[in-house]
């Protein structure tokens, strides 16, 4: 079985399969020689900027070939990638930054308002829109270097990445993950999925998130295709793409599917796929089925489950339990042992219902510089998941939920307390609270109950100052004003309350 | 007495302002803008920008008609109300 971790197999995939696609954005192609001599120009720009083995390397790039250069182009060096979500403003960004203390930041473009302050912190900067900056490097200056063929020697017990995640207390926690956390996990989807280089992927799936990392990190090990297509924003558009670039596979969040049935002719004449996959949040049986239904005879769809500090994947329901098992998140992967377990620690009978705690070679290293945190989850080698529900006698897993006050909207995690501490900021406003109300899309959106001064202007006020902080997924869709907020003896806010007083 | 008749551009560039650049400064938004470079619509806003079409100004979208070039500007917008409504 291949062993080689995930930049070996890249470098040996190059030599010996040169001219084999990796890369496709609308219709630029790049070969995996030719992917591998970009990274190796890149690795040199990094060279003579100082960077080393170790170093974080932080990225804040759309998904594009220029992506995946930079994030190869990192490991060949030996450092440490933190791929930070590109619509993300500053407020979060410098957080991340300074907390896993990169030496190093890659942008789409970078700001004036702020080159000077992450300068003086030592943070080498590259922009891919042409600064004029003297503490800028410009990114294609890279491509008039001669590639470095040298790549540092990468263990599996070396750290490959960093990926930042909401939990619901504080900051985003920096999970962190080696180069066999990543190596385990890529060969265990490959096997059940049956990945080949006669494969190709099409990709809608922000690749700084643990899925989409994972989507591209399985299809280059394999030597296949990683079809860089965009967003979701025109499905018609993504499906016309699947026919005619003969994709052979799809993922996608329960969100991706029901717009894909509800906005496109996708059931009217369904692509010849050979594999859909759904992670992200559970699906529902209905559009699961309605899926199943509408897709090819030829196409087999697998639903999974995981979160970040899994790497990514924790279990895998095979196609051919879909409709016996259905609403399951399926069986562990090979390498990984499940349980569930009460509130004691003492694991649960079948059927019974509690908290999955996962053990394997997946899991992750810890939070970065959090040992506090890490310490809550990570115990005696078990990764407790926060996730509940039951296992059956076959050990297929149910999920019924999770064990905080954490929202989900679409794929994204929010912890309401950050946006909170940014609203209340705001001069009118005495308090606020922000919970997760149902969605028959995206499974929740947000919902800002306000004490203070309610107006029109006011209310756009407050969505302008969250979109100063946040991407435009953190903006509460609904505003609603109150005059006080429903809380316990001990002071703490009834968010249940406030979910309730939402249904009417 | 005049009634004032709101046009298709005024009605879409005010659902455009108030929901995603929250703001009633007409400054902040182009005709020309198109929403997928600048962000200001994701494929969360573009379903609600269809649902606002239907509601609003009777332009039923369908699937094959979700395209940039229908609906990815205001301009873009109003060409397509316009097509739709011959």
């Amino acid at each position: 079985m291949n062993k080689k971790t995930l930049i070996e197999q890249f470098c040996y995939l190059s030599d010996t399969n040169p001219d084999a696609i990796a890369l496709q954005q609308d219709t630029t192609l790049v070969s995996y020689a030719e992917l591998s001599h970009k990274v190796s120009q890149v690795s040199a720009l990094f060279n003579t900027l100082g960077l080393l083995a170790g170093d974080r390397i932080a990225l804040a790039i759309d998904n594009s070939i220029d992506y995946v250069t930079a994030f190869y182009a990192a490991w060949k060096i030996g450092a440490v990638v933190v791929a930070l979500n590109p619509q993300a403003k500053i407020y979060e960004i410098e957080k991340m930054l300074f907390q896993c203390q990169a030496s190093c930041f890659i942008a789409d473009k970078l700001d004036q308002s702020y080159i000077t302050q992450l300068a003086q912190k030592k943070i080498r900067l590259i922009s891919l829109s042409n600064s004029k900056h003297e503490d800028v490097t410009n990114w294609h200056q890279a491509f008039d270097l001669q590639g470095d063929s040298r790549y540092f020697q990468t263990g599996k017990s070396r750290l490959a990445q960093i990926i930042y995640t909401s939990g619901t207390t504080g900051n985003p926690k920096g999970v962190s993950l080696t180069h066999g956390n990543l190596l385990s996990n890529v060969r265990d989807i490959i096997s059940y999925l049956k990945l080949s280089a006669n494969d190709s992927v099409l990709n809608v799936l922000p690749f700084h998130y643990c899925y989409g990392n994972s989507v591209l990190h399985t299809h280059l090990y394999v030597g296949a295709k990683v079809i860089l297509a965009g967003s979701m924003a025109y499905p018609q558009q993504v499906v016309n793409s699947l026919r005619s670039l003969r994709a052979t596979g799809f993922s996608g969040v329960a969100s991706t599917y029901s717009l894909l049935l509800s906005h496109s002719d996708w059931s009217k004449s369904p692509p010849a796929l050979r594999y859909l996959t759904q992670a992200g949040g559970p699906m529902g049986k209905e559009l699961t089925l309605k899926l199943v239904a509408s897709s090819h005879e030829a196409t087999q769809l697998f639903v999974m489950y995981g979160q970040t500090e899994a790497t990514a994947r924790i279990t895998w329901l095979p196609p051919s339990m879909l409709n016996t098992k259905l609403g399951s998140a399926g069986i562990a992967l090979k390498n990984i042992q499940l349980e569930v377990r009460n509130k004691k620690n003492v694991r649960v009978a079948s059927y019974q219902k509690g908290e999955v705690y996962i053990k394997g070679p997946n899991v992750m290293q810890g939070y970065w510089k959090n040992s506090t945190a890490t310490k809550e989850v990570v115990i005696d080698g078990w990764l407790k998941t926060g996730d509940l529900g039951f296992l059956d006698d076959d050990g297929y897993l149910f999920l019924q939920g999770r064990n905080s006050d954490m929202i989900k909207v679409g794929a994204h995690r929010i912890n309401p307390l950050e946006l909170e501490e940014i609203i209340n900021k705001i001069d009118f406003v005495h308090e606020s609270a922000v919970i997760g109300i149902d969605d028959p899309l995206l499974g929740q959106s947000l919902c800002a109950f306000i004490v203070g001064e309610e107006s029109k202007a006011n209310l756009f006020a407050i969505k302008k100052h969250c979109n100063h902080y946040f991407p435009t997924h953190k903006i509460p869709k609904d505003i609603q004003w109150l005059s006080r907020l429903p809380k316990t003896a001990s002071g703490k806010i009834k968010r249940y309350q406030l979910n309730r007083q939402k249904e009417f | 007495m005049n009634d004032v008749i709101t046009s298709n551009e005024q009605l879409l560039r005010e659902f455009i302002l108030e929901n995603y650049l929250f703001t009633d400064d007409q400054s902040k938004l182009n005709n020309t803008d198109s929403f997928l470079d600048t962000g200001i619509l994701d494929s969360m806003g573009i379903l609600e920008l269809i649902y606002f079409l239907e509601e609003e100004l009777s332009t039923k979208t369908e699937s094959a008609e979700m395209l940039p070039a229908n609906l990815d500007s205001i301009n873009n917008l109003l060409a397509f109300i316009e097509r739709k409504a011959a």
